[in-house]
């Protein structure tokens, strides 16, 4: 394969598989790391790219366990206070941000910060990719009943924290 | 417009992870634009959170340059590694090689010095038998070649005659030196 149709098949994903890794690291320089590696690790396969039936799922599945060895390495606690302190370095302000989007992202930061593997990359391609429950199944390999068990826990776990922060504020 | 009855019953599924995408997005559709019963407030910021929260990440933007600068740094890497194998596996070989040519040389060099040491006859008797034979023919050999040196005395006496006769012309000679010298005298004298 050519180094311009490569380009054109899978660069258009790198946005989002930065994204992913951005919420599955909690750091930007992990993130762009991973994703080189990632694209490396592609264009190493650029011949086999064919065999594929989805590129995207090809791409997600190696950004996802990619991001998951980093993890195992260096055995990162899922808890919130860490995700506290990454928070400022992960969203910069800018001024044209409302106040309002600027509060959903940290908020949306805190409660996936707080979910375990695979709830994580489980709720990302379910809420922010907009994914089927088919489509993750083939990304993360694993059965769509899973799948529905394990989001199922993951919407509850983070609507419990929303209205813990809620009740919160009201007092 | 969805009813209250509705959404409550569309949450209920959806913590339980039984809605499908659209019935999300209808969900979504409701927090954002209408005002919401206090009881689904925590639902609203939820949902807010996961379908705007995303936006917020800044990608950076020179993203896919480095990404192409990290494939191009890959394959140079991998070049260098294959050119570096092919090296070694040269060197390898050649080192190989060496040692082949050290252990056919060494056991070849053995064979030769056990050829060289082995009996060619059994009985010993035998062996002397032949071994005497041989020396008689070496020294019949060498007697033949002795007498021939018999000729070449003849030929270094014929040589030695003739000159002894070439030195008594020389007693001669020196002799009329001598009456040459008593005549230059008388010469003088006179």
């Amino acid at each position: 394969m050519k180094s311009s149709e490569f380009k054109l098949m899978v660069m258009p994903y790198s946005s989002r598989l930065y994204r992913m890794a951005f919420r599955l690291m909690n750091s930007r320089e992990e993130a762009e790391d991973i994703v080189q590696e990632v694209y490396v690790k592609l264009w190493s396969m650029r011949n086999e790219l064919d065999k594929y039936n989805s590129i995207e799922a090809l791409c997600i599945r190696i950004t996802r366990n990619l991001c998951l060895d980093h993890l195992r390495r260096r055995k990162v606690s899922h808890d919130a206070l860490k995700a506290e302190k990454l928070k400022e370095e992960s969203y910069p302000e800018t001024p044209s941000e409302s106040l309002e989007k600027k509060e959903n992202a940290e908020l949306l930061h805190t409660l996936i910060a707080a979910l375990p593997e695979p709830q994580r990359s489980l709720v990302h391609l379910r809420h922010m990719e907009g994914k089927e429950y088919e489509e993750i199944a083939e990304m993360v390999n694993m059965n769509v009943n899973a799948i529905r068990v394990s989001i199922s826990r993951a919407r509850k776990q983070m609507r419990a924290l929303v209205e813990k922060q809620y009740s919160s504020w009201r007092v | 417009m969805e009813s209250i009855k509705d959404i409550r019953n569309l949450l209920d599924r959806f913590y339980l992870g039984e809605t499908t995408l659209e019935e999300e997005r209808r969900i979504q559709e409701y927090f954002s634009s209408a005002k919401v019963p206090e009881e689904f407030i925590p639902d609203r910021d939820l949902f807010r959170s996961l379908y705007s929260g995303n936006e917020a990440i800044h990608v950076p933007v020179n993203l896919d340059q480095k990404i192409l600068a990290g494939i191009d740094r890959e394959e140079r890497k991998i070049t260098r590694t294959r050119r570096i194998s092919v090296f070694s596996l040269s060197g390898l070989a050649a080192g190989l090689l060496v040692v082949i040519a050290l252990y056919t040389g060494y056991f070849n060099n053995g064979n030769s010095a056990r050829l060289a040491m082995q009996d060619t006859y059994e009985n010993p008797q035998d062996a002397y038998e032949e071994a005497k034979r041989t020396l008689a023919y070496v020294s019949a050999k060498l007697n033949t070649g002795t007498g021939e040196l018999k000729h070449v005395q003849q030929v270094s006496k014929a040589a030695s005659d003739p000159l002894k006769s070439l030195s008594k012309i020389n007693k001669g000679s020196r002799e009329l030196s001598l009456l040459g010298q008593i005549q230059r005298v008388n010469d003088m004298k006179q």
